[in-house]
């Protein structure tokens, strides 16, 4: 069966996938990708030519702990300049998806030079092959003192790692058995980081002196892994971590897995991880097609994007809205379309970053090595009041240049009725559709604003923003 | 014109001083340096948003002297006269009044010898007397304060009073230019980071030579000029300081080669759960870090290379003060020459 789209249908399904697979569009992005097609803007996202963003240098000339990141908010400060200023928004959505999966926080960690490291590799082969981002991700030095890999000694195993490796990072529990995770911990003794020592003498007081802190890196000791044969899900050999990581991503359960997180992340919030084994899938049909994906191209993330985005199931319109956008997905969309940060970086850069937090979700801090659970749970009584909050204040900033941008062209539609003027409103912030009773309200506000003529035309399209941002449909994407 | 001696130039490492502090004996995050005509040493601490709201304290001039000695502080952050946000730049007048600029504010804030506020000026704009990110600032032997409005890409001259005197400078000859010095004649040298050279200025503005190092300065942030009239450069792109000639010819450069100082040892000594598996750690730049990582990222790993080196000052002896962001601290050579 051929599925006919229309022009319209067409740019709708653009906005969706780009929510998505990033944080949104400005009018100006969507009308370029609607110019090249549905099917080329997923090749573009996911094979961007040539990335341009805010580059470091200038962020750390005025943040200072951009770099040196020894409290809770150089590391983010400097993803957030990533997320808000690239063309390729992709490559951060991947990078923040990893994050959520194999969430490592800097609580125990101390100071952030390993967790801007670990999101950084996250982003470099968040879309290449799961074996390798896997072997990449066991020799993390985030992540290997996150789950005490650096205790894990050939006489003295620590099973942290291997366990997690196994239930959260790869195959989910109920998929092997507790001699597996034991066989698992021991081909992974002897993978430690440089400086264990002093790296944990220092976490242990959040010491900083007396010359700060220093970047970690990974070391193989070769003397403290454990050779012997080892027996795991069925094989047996002198495997070493990298064998047991081969074998891991051969399991139907790993391709299970892997593909139930992407449609999770970017097709339709699934309930959390913990409670996979015993609640089925949202779309079982879709999941078995991008497993197929997942071992006919070697493992390979950006095969299994590819053919979700491309999937009827992704395009259709069951699957607009299906998620409760993350506290970093609604924050950082928002700031991409006011383009606060337009002019450079900017003192109160802090208050993005605490936006994020006080709505739940302190990226490089996840609250549990489960991550967040995310959908419907990151909306309380007191994270909605901050979202709509935030977004009022960030739309009623007309000192920001995405705003100013909107503010003019939105003037000379003033005197359009307000059905129209608020269409144009929805389409400016990235074609975004709402619901018809929430549309109605929308409408009767507009037309009292315009009978009082308490507003001129910057203020009226300024609070028609806010009203249209701070609806319901607005957290969702 | 006096050319410097070249021939045979270094810098010989002398000793480091200070350690991470937010107050009292330390620095935390610093981003320059003054040295008064006592050879009290001003270092101005920028520290960071988060903990600047945590603890303004954070943010201060701090002042010590090359024997590690502490004398006390001057400023904090906060929105009120008297206190700074994004501090850049600190200055010394010829009767020891501390000038603090803020590229936040937009504001060259005053305080007697003993840090005690006295007045301020400036404000955001481009006109007469208004800033866009004012950074680095100077005074020249008439106590005339030159100021680097880095966002309007201008070089601005005041009396200590803050009347306009001169401006010159546009975005077609600089790029968010950082540091600025003197020299003895009163040549006016400016960090022109975006554009990576260093540019000579007569006093009335004009210009008078390019300095880029032959090509290797990337994003210099500082400039300091000894009385012989070699250049010193906080080349802050490549976490090195880059020695030129007079006539802008490269001479020597160093990565840094820091050493425990006198105040951080201290700290060692009454933290032995600290010092002993600091003791049996590999802090070099000799591990096999990542190919085709930047200067930036190697010196993360390191403990005596440069990191974060954003200013460089020379005291009339000679000596040269480089000044490490990310460290902390200062590292001092001397010229063997």
């Amino acid at each position: 069966m051929v599925t006919v789209t229309t022009e319209t249908e067409s740019k709708y399904q653009i906005a969706h996938l780009l929510r998505r697979a990033g944080f949104g569009a400005t009018i100006e992005e969507l009308n370029y990708y609607k110019s090249i097609g549905y099917e080329k803007t997923v090749a573009e996202l996911l094979n961007p030519k040539k990335v341009t963003r805010l580059p470091d240098h200038i962020v750390s000339r005025y943040h200072t702990e951009t770099s040196a990141t020894m409290g809770p908010y150089g590391g983010p400060t400097e993803w957030i300049y990533r997320m808000i200023s690239t063309n390729a928004p992709l490559n951060e959505k991947i990078a923040l998806f990893w994050h959520t999966i194999f969430a490592t926080g800097v609580s125990k960690l101390s100071g952030n030079i390993p967790m801007v490291r670990q999101i950084s590799m996250f982003r470099n082969s968040g879309l290449g092959s799961f074996r390798d981002l896997l072997i990449s991700l066991s020799k993390d030095p985030a992540m290997i003192y996150w789950l005490d890999n650096w205790t894990n000694h050939k006489n003295e195993i620590n099973e942290n790692y291997g366990r997690e490796l196994l239930e959260l990072f790869s195959m989910g529990v109920g998929n092997y058995a507790e001699d597996d995770v034991k066989e698992c911990a021991r081909a992974f003794t002897g993978w430690s980081i440089v400086n264990s020592a002093y790296i944990d003498a220092q976490a242990a007081k959040d010491s900083f002196q007396p010359y700060g802190r220093y970047a970690w890196q990974f070391q193989y000791l070769p003397e403290d892994h454990d050779d012997g044969e080892k027996e795991f899900l069925g094989e047996k050999g002198n495997f070493t971590g990298e064998d047991i990581i081969q074998i891991i991503c051969k399991q139907e359960a790993t391709a299970t897995f892997i593909s139930r997180h992407i449609c999770s992340f970017f097709l339709a919030d699934e309930v959390p991880v913990t409670q996979w084994p015993y609640v089925e899938p949202n779309n079982p049909k879709l999941i078995e097609k991008l497993k197929k994906v997942y071992f006919e191209t070697d493992y390979n993330i950006k095969e299994i994007l590819t053919a979700l985005f491309l999937s009827e199931e992704f395009k259709d319109r069951s699957s607009f809205y299906k998620k409760v956008k993350s506290p970093s997905e609604l924050v950082i969309g928002v700031t991409r379309l006011t383009d606060k940060f337009g002019n450079g970086p900017r003192l109160d850069a802090r208050n993005v970053w605490l936006a994020m937090v006080n709505m739940g979700q302190h990226i490089f801090n996840p609250p549990t090595v489960e991550g967040w659970h995310g959908g419907v749970e990151w909306s309380d009584t007191g994270t909605l009041v901050e979202r709509i909050n935030f977004c009022s204040e960030q739309f009623g900033n007309t000192e920001s240049p995405g705003i100013k941008k909107m503010i003019n062209s939105l003037v000379d539609k003033y005197d359009e009725a307000p059905l129209e003027f608020i269409d144009s409103c929805m389409e400016i912030l990235g074609s975004i559709e709402i619901e018809a009773e929430t549309k109605e309200t929308l409408i009767s506000f507009a037309k009292e604003y315009k009978a009082e003529g308490s507003l001129d035309a910057t203020n009226y399209a300024k609070t028609i923003l806010q009203l249209i941002t701070t609806t319901r449909e607005y957290q969702l994407c | 014109m006096v050319t410097a001696k070249s021939e045979n130039f270094s810098l010989k490492y002398k000793k480091t001083i200070g350690f991470s502090g937010k107050r009292g004996r330390g620095f935390f995050y610093p981003r320059d340096l003054a040295i008064g005509s006592d050879k009290k040493l001003y270092i101005l601490n920028r520290s960071h948003e988060v903990d600047s709201y945590a603890e303004p304290e954070s943010v201060r001039v701090a002042i010590c002297d090359l024997n590690d000695r502490f004398y006390g502080d001057a400023g904090h952050f906060g929105e009120a006269d008297g206190q700074f946000m994004w501090p850049t730049s600190v200055a010394l007048d010829s009767e020891g009044m501390i000038y603090v600029s803020c590229e936040y504010k937009n504001t060259i804030t005053v305080f007697d010898p003993e840090g005690n506020f006295q007045h301020k000026w400036g404000k955001s704009g481009i006109g007469n007397g208004e800033f866009s990110g004012p950074s680095g600032i100077i005074f020249d032997k008439n106590d005339n304060l030159w100021v680097v409005d880095h966002k309007n890409n201008r070089i601005q001259q005041y009396d200590k009073f803050g009347n306009q005197k001169h401006s010159f400078g546009d975005s077609d000859l600089l790029n968010l230019p950082w540091g600025i010095n003197l020299d003895t004649h009163g040549d006016i040298y400016v960090a022109d980071w975006g554009n990576d050279r260093i540019l000579k200025f007569s006093p009335d503005g004009d210009l008078v030579s390019e300095m880029t190092g032959n090509g290797v300065l990337k994003n210099p942030s500082g400039v300091a000029i000894d009385k012989n009239g070699i250049i010193y450069v906080a080349d802050s792109g490549n976490e090195r300081l880059q020695v030129l000639s007079s006539d802008g010819e490269p001479i020597f450069s160093t990565r840094g080669q820091a050493t425990m100082s006198q105040w951080g040892q201290e700290f060692l000594d009454v933290n032995p759960d600290e010092a002993d598996p600091r003791k049996s750690a590999n802090l070099e730049y000799d591990l096999d870090i990542p190919e085709n990582s930047s200067p930036h990222t190697i010196s993360s790993y390191s403990d005596k290379l440069f990191w974060g080196l954003t200013a460089v000052a020379v005291d009339e002896d000679s000596r040269v003060y480089a000044v490490e962001t990310n460290r902390h601290r200062i590292q001092v050579f001397e010229p063997i020459n």
